[in-house]
């Protein structure tokens, strides 16, 4: 009896030994890095939660810019979907009519004509891609702007230069190149050449400008 | 004198009444463990729920995110009037008018003097053939050229007599500012 009751007792405090033992690592080596790592979930599920409703709040403030057609008419003349130069060509005969001058010459060149020279000069160098950008500017000027290109890169912006020859006075040229850039057509004057024409006694020049058009405004009217 | 302790039945009593206690104990950290693992399955469950709600959420928001790129990469029906002003204000607001550059040169002329030939590039590089009636008046020019806050570079390379006119022709090379709101 006396016995037994030992052997019980040692039975018991091995069971109690071996419950404190499983408990304390039970706790310590599983259930509280389970919970940290439930702790560490709910955190993560709140910053996705509060991620998702700002990302919300600017999806709604993404509203589409609706405007009739003859609304992005107006918009886009200043840089065109597609080169229009049937349109360049009636502005250079209004500016013409309406500053007394007389063009004798028009003459467009395009952007690819450029290009091939240029790629052809990259594949002898067998150097680095050509910046699109770049082609649009004058070398020195490209080097003075390159910060603020950096801003529209995203965009691939085409060109066509158009040479105007006219006559007139000193005083109706300026206006005629005035009106040039006065126009809603973005124009950039690259060179303006006057000469005297002792014959007429009035003014010879030849003016090059240049006039943008970015397809990628074209996909807005489709 | 003869004393006789029989401790016998007290040590047999304390054997007796241990056995409880350990008992207790016993199913107290059987209760214990139970717990435990009561609560291990719990929080095992809510784990998964937070994994799978995470995913869930990931989703949505990646879903939000992948929509604000798409209406914003490229031009789009919600973008193409910002990014339209974007370019055009930086195309338009490069070059000052080259009328007005032209016209502050020829303020700058001596008195009875004029210009037979001007070549502007939009570089800033000019050159012009300047007609004046005394030699002195072409070097009055150059000086004001280059005392002119948006010359940069002036010079006459030659003056030289027209006989029929009877003016003398110089000839000026000069750079100019031609950039908006910047000194080249």
């Amino acid at each position: 009896m006396k016995l037994e009751s030992l052997l019980k007792e040692k039975i018991l405090i091995i069971v109690i030994a071996i419950l404190v033992a499983f408990s304390g690592i039970f706790y310590f080596a599983i259930l509280r890095p389970l919970a940290a790592e439930k702790a560490e979930k709910e955190a993560d599920l709140q910053r996705i939660e509060a991620d998702t409703t700002s990302y919300e709040k600017v999806l709604q403030s993404l509203e589409p810019q609706t405007m009739t057609e003859a609304e992005k008419q107006e918009l886009f003349q200043g840089i065109p979907g597609r080169p229009n130069i049937e349109e360049v060509i009636k502005d250079i005969e209004k500016a013409e009519g309406e500053t007394g001058t007389s063009v004798s010459a028009i003459s467009f060149q395009t952007e690819s004509d450029e290009e091939t020279q240029a790629e052809v000069t990259t594949t002898a160098d067998g150097t680095v891609e050509q910046d699109q950008w770049s082609t649009l500017f004058p070398e020195s000027i490209y080097k003075l702007l390159e910060e603020r290109v950096s801003e529209v890169k995203e965009f691939t912006v085409s060109y066509n230069d158009v040479q105007i020859s006219l006559n007139g006075s000193d005083e109706d040229i300026n206006e005629f190149v005035d009106k040039l850039v006065q126009l809603p057509r973005v124009f950039h004057i690259q060179n303006v050449t006057y000469s005297l024409n002792s014959e007429k006694g009035n003014m010879d020049a030849t003016i090059t400008a240049r006039m943008f058009y970015c397809e990628a405004f074209q996909a807005v009217f489709k | 004198m003869n004393f006789s302790i029989d401790l016998l039945p007290q040590e047999r009593r304390n054997r007796l009444n241990r056995l409880p206690y350990l008992l207790g104990a016993a199913g107290l950290f059987l209760v214990i463990s139970a717990l435990l693992i009561i609560l291990f399955i719990m929080v095992k469950s809510s784990v998964h729920e937070l994994d799978e709600k995470i995913v869930k959420s990931t989703e949505a928001r990646d879903t939000v995110l992948a929509e604000i790129t798409a209406r914003r990469t490229g031009v789009t029906e919600y973008n193409f009037v910002d990014k339209y002003n974007k370019i055009h204000g930086f195309l338009n607001g490069i070059y000052k008018n080259p009328v007005t550059i032209k016209e502050d040169l020829y303020k700058l002329l001596p008195e009875g003097g004029s210009v037979s030939n001007y070549t502007f590039e939009n570089t800033g590089v000019l050159s012009m053939t300047a007609l004046f009636q005394t030699k002195e008046a072409a070097a009055i020019y150059l000086q004001q050229l280059l005392e002119a806050d948006f010359v940069t570079e002036a010079k006459v390379t030659s003056i030289s007599l027209n006989t029929e006119t009877n003016l003398y022709e110089a000839y000026f090379e000069a750079t100019v500012v031609t950039l908006e709101g910047e000194q080249q």
